[in-house]
């Protein structure tokens, strides 16, 4: 390599060109004198310069310099220096060649580039089937193409609503992929925990755009698993809004007596807005609305608060059952068992028709069954005047059920159930004449009459279970008399339980007799006449529309039950025993059935304890001790 | 009889005879019974009945009675000046609340379980009556529970009594004719 001045032999020859200080001795000592063009080829020759060629090369001084006419000691050093530099050059010269080659090269393609027109057509990108077909044929599936299949999958996957993905096999199976949601549990474990808070720092990091992760270590910023959960919960479940019309949502508050203050409360705790609810205007709104109604008007009368159409209601509420599919048909059976087709509609009679006809129609007619009751209780006490539509699925639900009034008495004798049911007598008598119309079509309305038998009796003018001709069904006389001897011999009694069936059953025709009567049936009238009878009734029903008050059977009866047992230990063992077996009988109902007879209605089992212990098996419960004696 | 359904004929056949067998085995088993007009219903009354309409449940006073329970419950929230006007506000509020009926209101009925699927057949279940404990009431509760029961034991053992005396009394002067 060239060192230049900073070469070794170069500054042994300037110290003796310096020492001699005249030229003579330079053809013997010292390197001679190079020239100014010499000392810059020996320069430049180790850098490459793209404007040295070979043709442009001039043959230097050194080149033709003889060492063999170097005869000192000194000029060997130089001759060394001439083989150095002569390696240099021949190295140069090879490198000045390789790059006149590369030169070259690039000048050829450079011309190639500028004369070959490219093709302009850009092949098109592949279709979807074609890209499909690729993928089958795993043409794609390499190291490259992996992130971008990725990427592919995840933006038809992941969007909020996709479509759902279906792969369709060789052999012709389509499998389809369905999103399904999947809840969050409340409570998880210590690793699902980290791995949801994992998850949310995931989204701190990605929604802040920075590395927040020490943040949450110095408890800067809060990563909450729960709100995690709640936003992915109400992604997955969005709540729908509710299609319940302001009139039904207050239907529903009254139902459960809620106040508009408590449903406000409960409308901005949950969100009701959201969800559909109405405000509080639209509801006082409908409220005036459904107010203004004839079915919903209530008028206050002397004897307590009664609607003002009962006929009304009862279209009301069929037109909502036709309307919701959710109409029953009640067919009457034969004396085989097998429901009577209804084939004919109702037509409305004439006015000079009795009415009593109506209310029984033929069991060809298309009818609906309407049940009407009354009975008093509650506390404070009071006489409660209930109707019921039995064609539909759940009849003795509260909300199911016309709540037609209520009196607030303690009394519910003839006189007062008389002014109470007064005020509903004629629409009752205009429903049962007139029918209704259900889908389009007249029906005849069967009329059931409902109830305690105390308050079944005074509604018909009965002079209750103590009288002669006790039952409401027929002529059968409770007890075997002197004084009513022929009554027995003709309609037989109660105590006759050998009978296949009561001989004489109680007909409508008497009561519309009795009704009839403008003062009412006389005192004095015979009892054959009479029949027990003692008021005009107020419903002139077929008698076997009344109800066999299948509840008060089961009350009565079951301490009917209670007390025989008692009366058998006093008829076996005698009385101490018997009262013992009684007390006994009394805490054993206490302490294990917990049911707690009323201290009212001769001591029956009613009440919520009564209800919830009663209908648990019988053998659950253990049997009083026998009696000892 | 007080199952709001309607019932098939083999099981009106069935609730004839049972209801009459029964009435005729209690008095003749126990002659001092009398029969009274709710249990003569019972025997021939309420299988006529459910021969005609299918059922008894169905229109039954069970509505009847569950209103009294509602009224006492919720007497309070419509009060007025005047009783008449609290119950005027209480039969508004249940004319409005028709709307929410189940024909206004349609859902979907939910099946119910199959017939002795929600018995409890494990000893340990919270369902059984031993399980269950007992309801926490006070002392004053329970005493008023004990005078109550005896005192209701008193009453059906005077009456019981005095029809077994009743009986017995006639049938001895019968005896003595």
């Amino acid at each position: 390599m060239p060192l230049g001045r900073f070469d070794r032999c170069y500054c042994r020859a300037s110290r003796a060109k310096r020492a001699s200080s005249d030229a003579t001795s330079h053809l013997g000592c010292g390197a001679p004198p190079a020239s100014a063009a010499q000392r810059s080829d020996s320069q430049k020759s180790p850098e490459p310069d793209d404007q040295w060629t070979a043709a442009n090369a001039r043959p230097s001084a050194v080149e033709n310099f003889n060492t063999s006419d170097l005869g000192c000691g000194a000029c060997l050093s130089a001759q060394a220096r001439i083989e150095q530099l002569r390696s240099s050059l021949g190295g140069a010269t090879r490198w000045a060649l390789r790059a006149q080659r590369a030169a070259g090269d690039l000048r050829i393609r450079l011309l190639t580039a500028l004369t070959t027109t490219p093709s302009r057509s850009i092949p098109p990108p592949p279709s979807c089937p074609e890209f499909l077909e690729a993928l089958r044929r795993c043409a794609l599936r390499n190291d490259q193409n992996g992130p971008a299949l990725q990427a592919i999958a995840a933006t038809i996957l992941l969007p909020g609503s996709p479509p759902e993905p279906r792969l369709k096999w060789d052999n012709g199976v389509e499998c389809v992929y369905v999103r399904q949601r999947a809840t969050t549990k409340p409570v998880v474990g210590r690793s699902q925990r980290y791995k949801r808070l994992a998850s949310g720092l995931k989204s701190l990091i990605r929604a802040v755009g920075a590395d927040s992760r020490d943040a949450v270590r110095a408890g800067a910023v809060t990563v909450s698993t729960a709100d995690v959960r709640r936003l992915r919960i109400r992604q997955l479940s969005e709540p729908s809004a509710t299609s319940l019309s302001p009139e039904q949502q207050l239907g529903l508050i009254a139902a459960y007596g809620i106040s508009f203050t408590g449903f406000k409360g409960i409308l901005r705790g949950i969100g009701g807005f959201r969800l559909g609810l109405s405000s509080l205007p639209v509801l006082r709104t409908a409220r005036q609305r459904l107010a203004g109604l004839p079915a919903k008007k209530v008028a206050v009368m002397g004897s307590g608060a009664h609607l003002v159409s009962l006929k009304g209601a009862v279209q009301e509420n069929l037109d909502a059952l036709w309307a919701s599919g959710s109409f029953v048909e009640k067919l009457l059976r034969d004396s085989h068992l097998v429901p009577i087709a209804q084939t004919h509609s109702y037509e409305v009679p004439s006015i000079d028709a009795g009415s009593i006809a109506a209310a029984s129609p033929p069991q060809t007619v298309k009818d609906i069954h309407v049940t009407l009751g009354v009975d008093k209780g509650g506390t404070p006490a009071s006489v409660k005047i209930v109707a019921g539509l039995v064609n539909q699925r759940r009849p003795h639900r509260l909300r199911n059920t016309i709540f037609v009034g209520v009196c607030p008495s303690h009394r519910d004798d003839y006189d007062a159930l008389s002014s109470m049911l007064g005020e509903h007598l004629d629409q009752v008598a205009q429903l049962v004449r007139e029918g209704v119309v259900v889908g389009g079509e007249r029906r005849a309305v069967r009329l059931i009459m409902s109830g305690d038998y105390e308050a079944l009796c005074t509604v018909h003018g009965h002079k209750g279970q103590n009288a002669t001709m006790a039952c409401l069904m027929c002529y059968c006389t409770r007890s075997p008399s002197r004084t009513q001897a022929a009554l027995d011999g003709i309609y037989g009694t109660m105590q006759d339980v050998d009978a296949p069936a009561p001989a004489h059953a109680r007909t409508s025709a008497h009561l519309v007799s009795m009704a009839a009567r403008a003062g009412g049936p006389a005192n004095d009238q015979l009892q054959a006449a009479l029949r027990s009878i003692a008021r005009p009734p107020l419903f002139s029903v077929d008698p076997r529309q009344i109800v066999p008050i299948p509840w008060h059977i089961l009350l009565g009866i079951t301490l009917r039950l209670l007390r025989l047992a008692i009366e058998l230990v006093i008829s076996c063992r005698g009385r101490p025993v018997g009262s013992a077996f009684a007390f006994e009988v009394a805490e054993t109902l206490r302490r294990v059935v917990r049911g707690r007879p009323a201290p009212y209605h001769g001591g029956v089992f009613i009440g919520r304890d009564c209800h919830a212990n009663f209908s648990t098996k019988r053998r659950d419960l253990p049997r009083p001790s026998q009696p000892r004696g | 009889m007080n199952r709001a359904a309607e019932v098939h004929a083999s099981g009106a056949r069935e609730f004839r005879a049972n209801a009459q067998l029964f009435a005729r085995h209690l008095k003749r088993s126990f002659p001092w019974v009398n029969i009274s007009p709710k249990l003569y219903i019972l025997m021939y009354h309420a299988p006529d009945f459910l021969d005609l309409f299918g059922s008894i449940g169905l229109y039954g006073e069970q509505s009847i009675e569950a209103w009294h329970g509602f009224f006492t419950q919720n007497a309070a929230k419509y009060a007025a000046e005047t009783e008449v006007g609290a119950c005027a506000n209480f039969v508004r509020a249940l004319a409005v609340a028709r709307e929410a009926s189940d024909a206004n209101f349609s859902t979907d009925a939910r099946t119910p379980a199959a017939e002795g699927e929600r018995t409890a057949k494990k000893t340990g279940d919270w369902r059984r009556r031993e399980n269950k404990g007992g309801p926490v009431e006070c002392e004053s509760t329970r005493e008023k529970a004990i005078q109550d029961e005896r005192k209701w034991a008193q009453n059906v053992f005077e009456e019981g009594g005095r029809a077994v005396e009743v009986f017995l009394t006639r049938l001895a002067a019968r005896v003595d004719r």
